[in-house]
């Protein structure tokens, strides 16, 4: 419960951060919690339509996908950030930091790196889709004309 | 490790090159293979956000020596006007071009060509913006000015920055999947010859007036507008044109008189007027400099029937000339095509500085015309827009 709230109040504030007032951060809010079925709008249909995932969801065949990839990135980002080791219980076996036994974290044996085939295809698929992430051709956004 | 750490590396580096091979042969910008360029192919992704990059390599590629230039207005017009070229001709417009891109792109087609014939589709829209000088995706590099900057070592650098991007990208891995399983929406038809079309009828008709009438004039009313600085540009474009002795011909890109309705209620319609004063007085002004005839310079939104035709809904609206406000269908862009090379003047008016006022003077009785004749539906349409409009 308090991981939610604080999710919740962090995305909140986030957007209110962003904001040039506060006439613009609730335009943004208020809809959050009263028009959950509103249609994606096309310019942001546009942004998420030229991502990755919006590339392969319609090569799937789901053009109309809407928020769809959205949501697959904050599923997958939730699973990764509150089931997943973190970056110190991954590498625990390589003693990262100073940490004393008591800490150790019981249970995440066979998710903690060590080399190997496996290990080595996951680190370059990832190396890989981090490095093709640094460029990309740069689009003309579609205002007016 | 050592071992580890190579075959990590190898492996990366494998998927790496293996992703570059196939946005390669997928080659979904169209600018690999261009010999091998068809509609069908250009099609398969919206390539209306990377005209910016593809059609300087396209001209690059293919060395046109007649192109057409202007905003996405002028897309429709095909480049196969009496006495053009049947081979070597390109519409080279791109969407939101600045008067300064157009003067880059015009000098690119020329390092490449050279060109021998030239016709240039001026915006009102376009030149009462002094600002941006230029738009997302512009690569000030890509463009080369003389035949030599081809050759030139940031033209080359330019061209490896653009291959990196459009080869070794996850983006294009995505526009590369796209394009093979057939399933981007793309609601525009590109052909090799560098014009595109609107197929659907999603912004069409009705709802598309409103689109640009909002997006294209009423957002614009609190902007500064200023001819100043373009028609300095668009000057120096017709000096360029003059001294490489390129066969060029100007027309204004004809615009549904709501929209014009639209300036005037907004206080800027004498701005629209004076676009064309202007337009007409640089053409002299700059013939005038190098002791040589002023470019041929054509209007069209006196063309009864056309700029005044009736606002459909968008299901109807496919034979409709205009798609939305601004832009026309293909068609038209024939007509105007003819219409400016073959000297009849059937559908235009040659503007020079006599003849400017009266054709003003026509395009307002137009206007008003259809205003008294559809005053509800321009009071809806108005509303649609924006409340504060009356």
């Amino acid at each position: 419960m308090y991981i939610f709230i604080t999710s919740l109040a962090w995305s909140l504030a986030f957007v209110i951060f962003r904001a040039t007032d506060l006439r613009s951060a609730f335009a943004v809010v208020v809809p959050g919690f009263t028009a959950l079925a509103a249609d994606i709008p096309p310019l942001l249909q546009q942004a998420v339509s030229n991502t990755f995932l919006g590339h392969c969801f319609a090569a799937l065949g789901y053009p109309d996908y809407g928020y769809l990839p959205v949501y697959c990135v904050l599923g997958v980002s939730a699973f990764v950030c509150w089931c997943m080791p973190n970056t110190q219980t991954y590498m625990e076996r390589f003693d990262p930091v100073l940490v004393g036994e008591s800490t150790r974290s019981p249970g995440m044996g066979s998710l903690q790196w060590q080399p190997g085939w496996f290990s080595a295809c996951i680190v370059a698929v990832l190396l890989s889709a981090s490095l093709l992430s640094l460029s990309a051709v740069s689009e003309f956004i579609y205002f007016q004309f | 490790m050592k071992r580890y750490l190579l075959v990590t590396a190898a492996l990366t580096l494998g998927i790496c090159v293996l992703a570059g091979l196939f946005n390669y042969s997928v080659d979904p910008y169209g600018i690999y293979h261009a010999d091998s360029a068809n509609a069908d192919r250009l099609s398969r992704i919206d390539l209306f956000y990377y005209l910016r990059l593809t059609k300087p390599w396209q001209v690059t590629a293919t060395k046109p020596t007649a192109v057409v230039v202007g905003t996405s207005r002028t897309a429709t017009v095909d480049p196969q006007g009496p006495g053009w070229p049947r081979e070597g001709s390109y519409n080279l417009s791109v969407p939101g071009m600045t008067p300064y891109e157009m003067l880059r792109f015009i000098e690119h087609a020329q390092a490449n060509g050279p060109l021998k014939k030239l016709m240039i589709g001026l915006d009102f829209e376009a030149f009462i913006q002094p600002e941006p000088e230029f738009r997302q995706g512009f690569e000030e590099w890509r463009m080369a000015r003389t035949a030599d900057a081809l050759s030139a070592p940031r033209f080359f650098w330019q061209r490896l920055r653009d291959d990196r991007d459009a080869l070794f990208s996850l983006a294009s891995v995505g526009n590369s999947l796209s394009a093979l399983s057939g399933t981007a929406q793309v609601g525009r038809r590109y052909s090799p010859d560098g014009t595109w079309e609107t197929t659907g009828n999603r912004f069409a008709g009705k709802a598309g007036f409103i689109r640009i009438g909002r997006g294209t004039v009423f957002d614009l009313r609190n902007e500064r507008l200023s001819l100043d600085e373009n028609m300095s540009i668009l000057a120096e474009i017709l000096r360029f044109a003059h001294r490489q002795s390129i066969d060029t011909r100007l027309f204004i890109t004809p615009e549904h008189v709501f929209m014009l309705d639209l300036w005037w209620r907004l206080g800027d319609g004498e701005l629209w007027n004076a676009f064309h004063r202007r337009v007409v007085a640089v053409n002299e002004a700059v013939a005038r400099e190098l002791g040589v005839d002023a470019f041929p310079l054509f209007g069209f939104n006196q063309a009864a029937g056309v700029v005044d035709e009736p606002i459909r809904n968008a299901r109807e609206s496919k034979g409709s000339t205009f798609s939305d406000g601004t832009h026309f269908r293909s068609p038209l862009g024939q007509r105007i095509m003819s219409s400016v090379w073959d000297d009849s003047g059937s559908l235009g008016v040659r503007l020079d500085a006599d003849a400017v006022d009266g054709y003003l003077q026509q395009v307002d009785v137009l206007r008003q015309g259809f205003l008294a004749a559809n005053r509800e539906l321009a009071a809806t349409m108005r509303r649609s827009i924006s409340p504060d409009l009356h």
